[in-house]
Formats: C-alpha cells, sequence, structure tokens
C-alpha cells in the first residue's frame, strides 16, 4: 500500500497509521527546511530580487530580473530576443507588457490566465514544501529514488485531481534536486521539469543558483529546455508595491515610477 | 503559456551490468542523446487503432516496432506515449466507460518473418501517459484486448503467444478486478493461441474466440492444424464451445471474426482452410455458411486477419487484407474500398460508431484517414515509424543517409536540413519492394546500390531514375540460388568498383554488376532439412522467399586487406578467405560456446587490425532471445564470448569504432549498447533510445556521428561521438573532465521561409554550433560551476550555463558572442538576436568547479563548403565585427543619454525658480536632440538614424560569410564617419556640458548629473 498521506494538521492527529509514514516524512523535510536555512527564516522573507540570464533552447539568452514581494507580489522583467517583455502581479492584477502583441502599452491579462498563474506561482518563498499544510495539499513520501544515481527522497504532492508535483531531494542533503510538475488538460499532460543545483548561502539560506528546465508538451513531441544561471540574489531589499502595480491603473496612483527604495 | 515564462521562473528560483563493469552504470551515459530524424514521409506498419468515442479527436494508434502513438487533434499530430516498454504492439484498447484507462497489448500478431516480440500486457489510467504492466509477461504476442461495456472491471485478452517455439501463455485470459489477477478461460495446447476474439456488445457475456495453431522457424511457417477452430462463450468465458458446422472439413488456420454491432446474432468469419473463405452466420455462430471465397479475401491470412462489421448496418463488413474490402451485400460480393494512393498491405481499421463515414485504417505504410467511407482518404504524415533494415551515409555536405524499409522501398534524405527540420519531402524515394540496403557509389556520385527482398539488387542511376536488375542469375541447368530475405551486398573498402554478394555462395563484381563471378562454393550447411521454402506456409502456401535459409546473411570485405573476407550464413556458420575466394575457411566449430541451431545477423572486419572481427548471432527465429556477440583476434580460429546476461533483446549488428579499436556499439532487438572496453562489459543507452529494434549502425567517418536505423522509428543520430574515443572507465572517477570534441563548422544559417502547418513531420536538425562535452563525478548540488569559453588572448568570450549531472554532459555553444547591446527606444527595429560567428582558431574551454579548474581546447574551422576564400572571410568577419562595437557604443550612448535625461527631469523639480533652471532645460533639449539624432524615437519609421543604418547593414553582413559588397564596405566608411562624428558629440555633451551643468548645479547644492562607467571593453564579453 502506497504511503500516502493527507497532510493537514488535522487528519494527521486523526489518523494514526499514516502518522508513521507522517513522521517519515516530517523528519524529511525537517532535513529538507534545516538545509535551506531554517524555516523560521524562510517564513520570514519579506523579499526577495534575482537577476540572472535564461538561455533558451539553448541558443538564445534572455537577461533577466525578477522581483518577488510577499505575500504574493511579483515582477519579471525579461530581454527576449533583443525586446523587453514585463509581466506583473500585485496580488489582484496580473499585467504585461509584450511588444510581440504590437504594443509597449501595460495590458492586464484575462482572468484565466491570471488563475492560471495564481495557480502555478508560489506565495513568496512559501513554496509547496513550506506551505502544502496551508493549502492543504496532499504530499505523500514515495520511496528511495535515484536521479543521476545521487540517492533521493522522492516525496510526491497531489495539488489537485489534475496536478501533481514530484520532488526528489538529495538524501544526503535534503536539498530539491529535481522537481517535476505535471498538470493535465483535456489535451493531455504538460510536464515540466527543473533541475536545480549550484547552490549557494545567500544571508544563510540556500539557493539554487542554476536551473535547468525542460518542458514537455502534451500537444507536441517538441521540448522545450531553458537553463537559467543566476548572478545575484538579493534578499529583503525594500520594494515599493507600486513596482507590481500596472502603470496606469488605480492601484498605481501616487507612483513615483521608482522601482527600488534606495 | 502566456502566464509560461513567468510561472517557471517562479517554480524554479524558489529553493526549492554487467552492463557496465563494476564501477560504470548506464546513467553515468543519459547525456548522450540521440535526435531522431524520421523520416515519416512512408511511415510504417500499423497494427492497432482506437479512438474516444465521446471524443474521436483522441485517438491512439499501436504500430508494429514503434509502439503506440496518440493523438488529441483527430490525427493532425501524434504523440509517442509508450516509450519505455516493448514497441512491438499486437492491440489495444481504449476502455470507452473510463477514456483514460487504455489497454496495451504488446507483440504484434501480423507474425511475418520479420516481427518483433513484446512484454505482455500493460495499463495506463491517465491517458496513456505513463503505463503500468498489467500481466501475461510470457504471452509474446496479445492479439485483442475487449473491455466489459458495462464493468471496466472485466476484460478479456487474447494471448496468441510464441512465434518461434510452444509456450504456455496463450488462450483466452479473463480479468475482474482490472488486471491485478488473470484467469485463463480457454486452452488449447502449447501451439495453439487465440488469434481473434469478439464481444456482443448487446449481449456481453456473448464471446467468440478463434483459436490458431501456428508456428515458425527459420525455414518454415506452418498455419493451421488440429488446434485451430472457434468458440463461443455466452457465460463471460466460464465455459465454452466450438462453434465450427459449416466450416470445412479438415484441419482449419487463422480464423478472424466479428459481431454485427447492430444485430446480435450475426456473425461473421474469416476462416484459413484449403479454401479459405469468409462465413456468416445469423445464429450466433451455430450455423454457417460460406458467402465468399474470392483471392481477395483469402490472402496470406498469417499477415491479414482482420473483420469488421459497420456499427449500423449488418450487412456492410470490411475485411483488412491487401487492400481494404468492403462488402454490402453481407459479404457476398467485396471490392476495394482504397485507391493506389493509399498504401495497400491493410491490418487495422477502426470506424467511428457515431459516424460510420469517419474510419481510419492502419495499412504497412501508415495510417489514413477517411470522412466520407473510404471514398477519399488523407495520410497522416506526422508518425516517424519506418521500418528501416540497413543504413549507409554519404560524404557530401551535410551527409546523406540511405537505407531500405519493410514494405516501403528504398530511400535517402539528408542528416540536417537548412530548415528548422528535416521534413518528409527532403527524403528521396529510389526504390521499391522491401528495401533492404541502399549504398551510393563512393566515386561515381550517380550511382546509388539497392537491395530489396530475396536478394533482389538494383543499380538506381540517380540523374535519368532508372534501376538496373543486377542480381545474380543461375548459368546452369539446374543451378538454383537461395538469397536470404534480407540478402547482404558489400561494397569493397580497398576498390569501389567492387560489388559482393551473396546467395548461399558468395558473388563478385568489378564492373558494378553486369557480370559476377562465384568466388566461393556453398558457405552454409546446406542442410536439406531446412531448405523448406516452397513447402512453407502451412493451409496457404507462399514462396515470398522470407523462409528461404541456409543463405549468406552478412558480408563484410576487410578495409585492411583486399583479398580478405568475412561472411556469416544464417544457419550458423562463419567463413573467412584470404585469398579473395580461391580458398575458404569454416569457422563456426571455433566459436566454443554457441548453441548449434543460432545464425550469424552480422560480422565485421576490424578497421585496426586484420585478423580481428566481431560477430553477433541470432536464434530469436528457433525460440533463443539470448545476446550472443562474439570476437576473434586471429581470424577465426578463437572466439571470444563477449556476450553479458545484462543485455537485452538478440543480437542484430555489432560495430567497431573505425577511430577507437576499444569503443564498440551493439544494435539489438530492444535497444543500443556500448562498451569502452573491446566488449568486456557493456552500457546500454537506455536514456538515449527507446526500447527499439536497432537493426544497423553506421559511424560517418567526417563527422563522426553514430548512424541508427530503426526497425520501427525511423533513423537516429548521436551527433560526435568523439567524445566518446577519449572515455575510459577512469574517467568517470575523476572529479570532472574534458573530453574532446570535433573541429566545430562555423556555417551561416541560410536563409529559410515556409508555413507548412502543423501535419508535416520534421526530423531533428542538430543542435546550431558545437557540443562542449565533460564529466562530472557525482552530481554538482553546491557552489559554482561556470563553463567558459576563452579566446586565443585570454579573454572568456562566453559563459555558457553547465549542466550539473553525473557521467556525461554535453552543454551547447552556437559559435557567437553575445547579441549588440539593446538600446533603450522603444523601437526595436534595430535590435537583433544574434551576436556575430567567432574567428576561426582553437579556443579554451575552461570548467570551474569550486576551487577547480578544468580545461580543454576547441578548434573552430571555416566552413569546408564556404566559397569564400580566407582572405574574403576575413575582411567580412573584420566589417561585423566593427558594426557589432559600433552597436555596442551606440547601446551605451542612448543607455547614458536616456538616464541623464531621467536625471535631469527629476533635478528639474527641485530646481524650479532656480539660476540653473533654464540651463537644465537646454540641455536636456541638447540631450534628447542628440539622442534623436542617434536612434529613431517613438514609433516605428522607414527613417534610419545612426543606431538603423548600422543595425541594418550588421544584420546584412552576418548572413554572408564572405566579402561585403563594395558598396557595403563604401557605406561602413560611410558609418565609421558617423560613429566619430556621434563619439564626439556625445564625449562633448556627456563631459564638457554635463561639467557646466554640474557646476551651476553646486551652486544651488543640488545633486550633479552622473553617467555610468561603460563596462570594459564589451567587445564580446559577457
Amino acid at each position: 500500500m502506497k504511503k500516502l498521506i493527507i497532510i493537514t494538521i488535522i487528519v494527521s492527529l486523526i489518523f494514526s497509521a499514516p502518522f508513521l509514514f507522517a513522521e517519515d516524512l516530517e523528519k524529511i523535510l525537517s532535513k529538507n527546511y534545516e538545509i535551506r536555512g531554517g524555516k523560521k527564516k524562510l517564513d520570514a522573507l519579506e523579499s526577495i530580487k534575482f537577476t540572472g540570464t535564461m538561455t533558451i533552447l539553448k541558443k538564445l539568452e534572455c537577461p533577466l530580473t525578477l522581483w518577488r514581494k510577499a505575500p504574493d507580489k511579483t515582477r519579471l522583467e525579461a530581454e527576449i530576443m533583443g525586446k523587453s517583455i514585463v509581466q506583473a502581479y500585485n496580488g489582484k492584477v496580473l499585467w504585461w507588457i509584450n511588444p510581440k502583441s504590437g504594443t509597449n502599452e501595460p495590458e492586464e491579462m484575462t482572468d484565466a490566465d491570471r488563475d492560471e498563474f495564481v495557480e502555478t506561482a508560489r506565495p513568496i518563498c512559501l513554496d509547496s514544501l513550506l506551505d502544502f499544510r496551508r493549502n492543504d495539499h496532499c504530499l505523500e513520501y514515495v520511496g528511495m529514488d535515484e536521479v543521476d544515481g545521487v540517492p533521493v527522497y522522492k516525496l510526491k504532492m497531489t495539488e489537485s485531481k489534475d496536478k501533481t508535483v514530484l520532488f526528489y531531494l538529495d538524501a544526503e542533503s535534503g536539498i530539491e534536486l529535481k522537481i517535476v510538475t505535471r498538470i493535465k488538460s483535456k489535451e493531455g499532460v504538460d510536464e515540466y521539469e527543473s533541475n536545480l543545483g549550484s547552490y549557494k548561502s545567500v544571508d544563510g539560506l540556500m539557493f539554487p543558483f542554476s536551473i535547468e528546465f525542460i518542458f514537455k508538451g502534451s500537444d507536441s513531441n517538441r521540448t522545450i529546455t531553458c537553463e537559467t544561471v543566476f548572478s545575484s540574489i538579493e534578499l529583503n531589499k525594500k520594494m515599493k508595491d507600486s513596482l507590481f502595480d500596472m502603470p496606469g491603473s488605480d492601484d498605481s496612483a501616487g507612483s513615483t515610477g521608482e522601482r527600488e527604495g534606495k | 503559456m502566456k502566464v509560461f515564462v513567468i510561472a517557471l521562473l517562479l517554480s524554479m528560483a524558489i529553493p526549492a551490468a554487467e552492463c557496465g563493469s563494476a564501477e560504470l552504470d548506464s546513467t553515468l551515459f543519459n547525456g548522450i542523446t540521440a535526435r531522431m530524424i524520421g523520416p515519416a514521409a512512408m511511415s510504417g506498419r500499423i497494427t492497432a487503432i482506437d479512438a474516444v468515442l465521446e471524443n474521436p479527436d483522441i485517438i491512439f494508434v499501436g504500430s508494429a516496432d514503434g509502439g503506440v502513438w496518440k493523438s488529441t487533434n483527430g490525427g493532425m499530430t501524434f504523440n509517442h506515449v509508450f516509450t519505455r516498454q516493448a514497441q512491438s504492439i499486437g492491440h489495444l484498447a481504449i476502455d470507452q466507460t473510463n477514456p483514460d484507462t487504455v489497454w496495451v497489448g504488446t507483440g504484434e500478431c501480423n507474425v511475418r518473418n520479420s516481427v518483433s516480440v513484446g512484454t505482455g500486457l500493460y495499463r495506463s489510467d491517465d491517458g496513456g501517459e505513463t503505463w503500468e504492466p498489467a500481466g501475461l509477461d510470457d504471452s509474446e504476442r496479445i492479439s485483442k484486448i475487449v473491455v466489459d461495456p458495462g464493468d471496466s472491471n472485466t476484460v478479456y485478452v487474447a494471448a496468441m503467444g510464441h512465434l518461434w517455439n510452444s509456450s504456455a501463455e496463450r488462450g483466452v485470459y479473463k480479468t475482474t478486478d482490472g488486471g491485478e489477477t488473470w484467469t485463463r478461460v480457454l486452452h488449447v495446447d502449447r501451439e495453439t493461441g487465440c488469434a481473434d476474439l469478439e464481444l456482443d456488445p448487446l449481449e456481453p457475456d456473448v464471446l467468440y474466440a478463434s483459436m490458431w495453431q501456428f508456428r515458425r522457424k527459420p525455414w518454415f511457417f506452418s498455419s493451421g492444424g488440429p488446434g485451430s477452430g472457434l468458440y463461443r462463450s455466452t457465460d463471460g468465458g466460464e465455459t465454452w464451445v466450438s462453434i465450427n458446422r459449416g466450416f470445412p472439413e479438415g484441419d482449419l488456420g487463422r480464423i478472424a471474426v466479428a459481431v454485427a454491432p447492430s444485430r446480435s446474432g450475426t456473425v461473421y468469419a474469416l476462416v484459413e482452410s484449403e479454401k479459405t473463405a469468409l462465413y456468416r452466420s445469423d445464429t450466433m455462430g451455430q450455423d454457417w455458411i460460406e458467402v465468399n471465397n474470392t483471392d481477395p479475401v483469402g490472402f496470406r491470412p498469417f499477415y491479414f486477419s482482420n473483420l469488421l462489421v459497420d456499427p449500423r448496418s449488418h450487412k456492410r463488413v470490411y475485411v483488412t487484407a491487401f487492400s481494404l474490402l468492403a462488402s454490402t451485400d453481407g459479404g457476398k460480393t467485396v471490392r476495394s474500398a482504397i485507391s493506389g494512393r493509399v498504401h495497400p498491405d491493410v491490418h487495422a481499421i477502426w470506424i467511428n460508431s457515431r459516424d460510420p463515414d469517419h474510419i481510419i485504417i492502419g495499412t504497412d505504410g501508415g495510417v489514413y484517414i477517411s470522412h466520407d467511407r473510404t471514398r477519399t482518404f488523407r495520410f497522416v504524415t506526422t508518425l516517424p515509424l519506418s521500418q528501416f533494415y540497413h543504413v549507409s551515409c554519404d560524404m557530401r555536405r551535410p551527409y546523406n543517409i540511405y537505407g531500405g524499409l519493410q514494405d516501403n522501398g528504398a530511400w535517402y534524405g539528408p542528416s540536417r536540413s537548412k530548415a528548422p527540420g528535416i521534413a518528409n519531402k527532403e527524403w528521396r524515394n529510389i526504390g521499391t519492394n522491401d528495401g533492404m540496403m541502399a549504398v551510393r557509389h563512393p566515386a561515381d556520385e550517380e550511382i546509388i546500390y539497392i537491395g530489396w527482398q530475396g536478394g533482389g539488387l538494383g543499380r538506381f542511376n540517380e540523374t535519368t531514375g532508372e534501376t538496373k536488375d543486377i542480381q545474380p542469375l543461375p548459368t546452369r541447368p539446374g543451378e538454383a540460388y537461395r538469397f536470404n530475405w534480407n540478402a547482404p551486398f558489400a561494397l569493397s573498402a580497398t576498390d569501389p568498383e567492387v560489388i559482393f554478394t551473396g546467395a548461399q555462395c558468395l558473388f563478385r563484381s568489378t564492373d558494378r554488376g553486369e557480370e559476377w563471378e562465384t568466388i566461393s562454393p556453398d558457405l552454409t550447411t546446406n542442410d536439406p532439412t531446412k531448405l523448406k521454402q516452397e513447402e512453407s506456409g502451412g493451409l496457404s502456401p507462399e514462396n515470398s522467399s522470407a523462409e528461404n535459409h541456409c543463405t549468406i546473411s552478412s558480408i563484410s570485405p576487410s578495409p585492411l586487406d583486399l583479398d580478405l573476407i568475412w561472411i556469416g550464413t544464417d544457419d550458423g556458420n562463419v567463413q573467412l578467405t584470404r585469398d579473395s575466394g580461391r580458398s575458404w575457411n569454416n569457422l563456426r566449430s571455433g566459436i566454443d560456446d554457441l548453441p548449434g541451431h543460432i545464425g550469424c545477423s552480422s560480422i565485421e572486419s576490424s578497421h585496426h587490425c586484420a585478423q580481428v572481427a566481431h560477430a553477433t548471432f541470432d536464434g530469436h527465429q528457433v525460440g533463443d532471445m539470448k545476446a550472443y556477440v562474439y570476437r576473434t583476434d586471429d581470424f577465426g580460429q578463437t572466439w571470444q564470448n563477449l556476450s553479458r546476461d545484462c543485455i537485452g533483446g538478440y543480437c542484430h549488428v555489432v560495430r567497431e569504432d573505425p577511430l577507437d579499436p576499444n569503443l564498440l556499439f551493439l544494435g539489438t532487438e530492444l535497444g543500443l549498447y556500448l562498451s569502452l572496453d573491446r566488449g568486456r562489459s557493456w552500457i546500454h543507452l537506455e536514456e538515449t533510445l527507446p526500447p527499439v529494434s536497432v537493426r544497423d549502425i553506421a559511424i560517418h567517418p567526417r563527422d563522426h556521428d553514430l548512424i541508427i536505423a530503426t526497425h520501427g522509428l525511423g533513423i537516429w543520430i548521436i551527433d560526435d561521438i568523439s567524445p566518446l574515443r577519449a572515455l575510459t572507465p577512469e574517467t568517470f572517477g575523476q572529479e570532472a573532465h574534458i573530453l574532446p570534441s570535433r573541429p566545430a563548422i562555423l556555417e551561416v544559417p541560410a536563409k529559410y521561409q515556409e508555413f507548412p502547418g502543423d501535419t508535416v513531420f520534421h526530423g531533428r536538425n542538430p543542435q546550431i554550433g558545437t557540443a562542449i562535452t565533460y564529466t562530472l563525478k557525482k552530481r554538482h548540488v553546491f557552489g559554482d560551476l561556470t563553463l567558459e569559453v576563452i579566446d586565443g588572448n585570454g579573454k572568456v568570450i562566453k559563459t555558457l550555463p553547465a549542466t550539473k549531472n553525473k557521467g556525461i554532459n554535453r552543454v551547447y555553444w552556437d559559435l557567437r558572442l553575445k547579441p549588440p547591446e539593446v538600446m533603450k527606444t522603444p523601437g526595436v527595429l534595430h535590435r537583433f538576436s544574434h551576436g556575430p560567428m567567432v574567428a576561426e582558431g582553437t579556443y579554451r574551454v575552461r570548467l570551474t568547479k569550486g576551487p577547480n579548474v578544468y580545461t580543454g581546447d576547441l578548434v573552430v574551422a571555416p566552413d569546408p563548403i564556404s566559397a569564400h576564400s580566407v582572405e574574403d572571410r576575413e575582411i567580412g568577419h573584420g566589417a561585423v565585427m566593427k558594426l557589432y562595437e559600433f552597436q555596442n557604443e551606440i547601446g551605451y550612448m542612448s543607455g547614458s543619454l536616456a538616464d541623464l535625461i531621467v536625471q535631469v527631469e527629476r533635478t528639474l523639480t527641485e530646481a524650479a525658480g532656480k539660476e540653473c533652471e533654464s540651463m537644465l532645460i537646454d540641455f536636456e533639449k541638447r540631450l534628447a536632440g542628440f539622442h534623436g539624432s542617434i536612434v529613431q524615437k517613438g514609433k516605428q519609421s522607414f527613417t534610419k538614424k545612426l543606431a538603423e543604418k548600422v543595425a541594418w547593414l550588421y544584420k546584412a553582413l552576418i548572413q554572408h560569410g564572405g566579402r561585403p559588397t563594395g558598396s557595403q564596405l563604401r557605406y561602413l566608411a560611410l558609418l565609421e564617419d558617423e560613429m566619430d562624428q556621434a563619439r564626439r558629440n556625445f564625449a562633448n555633451l556627456i563631459r564638457a556640458e554635463r561639467e557646466a551643468v554640474n557646476i551651476a548645479l553646486m551652486k544651488e547644492e543640488l545633486d550633479g548629473l552622473n553617467v555610468p562607467e561603460r563596462e570594459g571593453d564589451s567587445k564580446g564579453k559577457d
């Protein structure tokens, strides 16, 4: 029988059998939180700024900057084929500036896009392994596996009927080596695989500075591969809320346009 | 997908042998990837089709040797969804009650001589995304799966069983718990399997099962016997009764059975006997009436045995045969329902029960879809299921790949394309029949030798399109030649005019096949008990050469010695001549531990040492599925057994690398293997290739690619195996190691424009640029890992994202500097994603892992087919680099000016009413004016400023590898002058004028205006 655990605090208190497995899981999660710098410190994060370069399809280099502010604000600026793309979410509105759409003006994206974004993106630093309880997600310790011959703990999170996430944690350190997300739609299953590495400590928290991302779409046999290397990751820099608001919207009223309080 | 970019960034930004010796495991080689180039132009044999009734756009197709493919768009495109299991498919069935549940039975049941093997039953509960084994592992072939329409947990499976030997797992199996347990509910004996199974959809407890006694040997096929017959159950398989009343007396053979879905009790049966015919019963099989015994209906029952009744009309019957036969009168008369534009040899048919005009058929040449009840068909062009027997390559640039395919003739196509992928239309058909080998004449490019089944051999003239049949023919009364179905031919490696082919003896021609001389006696065992081709077939005799035995199966002239030729025969002999055929030695007795019944599937002379050869042996046609690989170092006197238990599948081919004698490649029925140590240990490249039948392997002598011919999934290429030649087991013990690559070629990309839509299959091109290959002792997890390219001046010109896998890693460099500086302006006309190509020369590759540095060299060479002289290339490159630098400079100026203007505007709010205000306003005007003079502002227009002029000339020049035109060079000189002027103006603005403004601001105690320093010399620096 699979080691299925419904991870909510209440459920784990009620059912004793899963609790045994929960103990395994708790040990693994504790190890993971510890190597990453501690749950308390992770929970206390207020903002992160990532700066780096993404190489798409092994040839297209895209410089990017990503701002994240608790609880769920996000802004990405990237240059793709010489064009600047901005996409941001201020907790309410998802918008973007996409020159490919023929304008350099900001545009609000659809509700469906926003819902997809909210579904896919995480609250600041509260990633799946940190916030699954809050989201009532179902997490199970599947067992030991291997990534590249490295022994790993394999955890499976079922976020919904159509979405599962597999975590492969280095058995030695507890850190994530690979994350595979599978999202099912009527066309089939999209698979997003992230291979994480070059972990370095930033102010006591461990971050991957190198991520290989592989997208396997359901609608074709093609895969999209991106490699992202961060040159810097900065924590708890002050970020004005207006950075995440759509220019010209009510939310941005009074914004100076200044991105970061200096 | 718009959310994709940001979502993926967020998701990843959160910290979130002996196959192999004792030290090596196959995961170390996961970095070795192969690209599939198709083709899909001719597709391949289809064995099963099903679609979701509620949504017939979802289609599953099973193939003979290429696994299962799924379409979600009505057959426009397909995904390979069965990639890690046996690729030979017998049948598949969707549970229409829960369409995410799909059952696949492996092991094709069109039991021709070249058929593959299965590994049981599989089940998917997520629409084909993942598969779990579901039992019947030893069935080898599953002919039918039927899901009870009222109970998804009840499934019936027809296990046909082993083709080449007796086996126990045959008959009808039933599960009532979704496949957890199976009960055999109908069984005859170890020689008789279930060939067809039908459930009456109106009465699901009524089942019909046809049992078939059959056996194939290398020299014989037997269809029919006392075990054959038709059975019926009316209680869900609990009990069965024989229902053969009305069938011919005597032995029966293969029987296909079909129930009319619209009329319970009406059943059709296509019954093989000495008088094969179509029968009909309106009494649930109690009595049968012969309705049609014409030849088309009774054609090759071992290969075609499938019936389907129209869902609405019990009199409309389809028979899959050489043609698709359709009857509208209950089978009394049939007509061909396909035209000459549809590949014949139909094996599978699906009819949409809610729209019977919607029909999908599967043939020896792929899938065809009709929406007008067979009047017209659309060929599915996106299924790369090509079934190659052999492969060869030429020396053109790019090189072409040649091969013959099962029932699809001979073809050649490019190894890469100037287009984004290798399209079907780039493949050229050069032969018909069952294609085997195809080899271009090494000296006369007009000539291609083409082989087909049974020793067919032709000389194709590419200019005229003529093929001259040059197969050797008997010259004396009573003489007869026995050519193998897959008879070999070989060109001498030392004399391009010499060609060999073999029947039971070896022939040589020195004039391109006009005349042949026999240069050997019968080299086979010539065992009369195995010369039964003319008696083969059982109830349906057939002499197609498929069972020709005691024949030559492999010929390998030595590349080192003109007189030395190795021969392998399908009955196990290995023969060697060292004097051009004057004398022969049968070396079979030196192969001590090779079982007596095993044939030689390939033999290859060494490229390094005349006395060395490698050979594979294959006994699957007598039921021995083990791998047999051998090597001799002494002209065949003794043989070393290189077989290992870890090798999966019987062996088709072994190849020794022409440059590294330690490096071997092995193709088996279940995939590709390599050895770094002359065969002492083997690595299964299981991530490189699905477990598909690898029939042949070629190594390109110039480009060092490994070309893999599969019998079901087309051609695959591992680009540049040079790194493998430098690899030893010890390499993996080092913390990190950079492996050498072939010289990287500077290719100017061709202009290309086409918008073909999604119905065109494109084989994958190689990655642009070159691969940098390195090994890591273990997966890199903590700390920096950087990969840099350093030019001859010691300057880092590129930093690449280093992958961090344990074992082999391959990172691609596009041989370009980073793109020019992006200008901060809304106009984007002049922005390009491509940096200039680097110069020819030797570069250093540097991998830095923590404190340790590892280096290697990389040679970047000009394109050998470049039409430009060295001087012209240098002039062109110099001009491009000038324009590249201009853009970087303009980018810096533009960014600085924009930034200054922002600073001025901010300062103006503080300077309002002060003495410096007007000075600031004037300075802003001058900044904006100059900015507007070098970069187009506002909306796009046709007025080019300096930035646009530079960018447009840059764009023109990077698309060509040689000398710019005189006009371009003069225009470049003009731009240089404009650049000089712009530099002077810029320097004046940001130095003298800004200083003056800053002095005024200081007086008002306001912050001065700053200009960022340009970061070093931006030439190519990341």
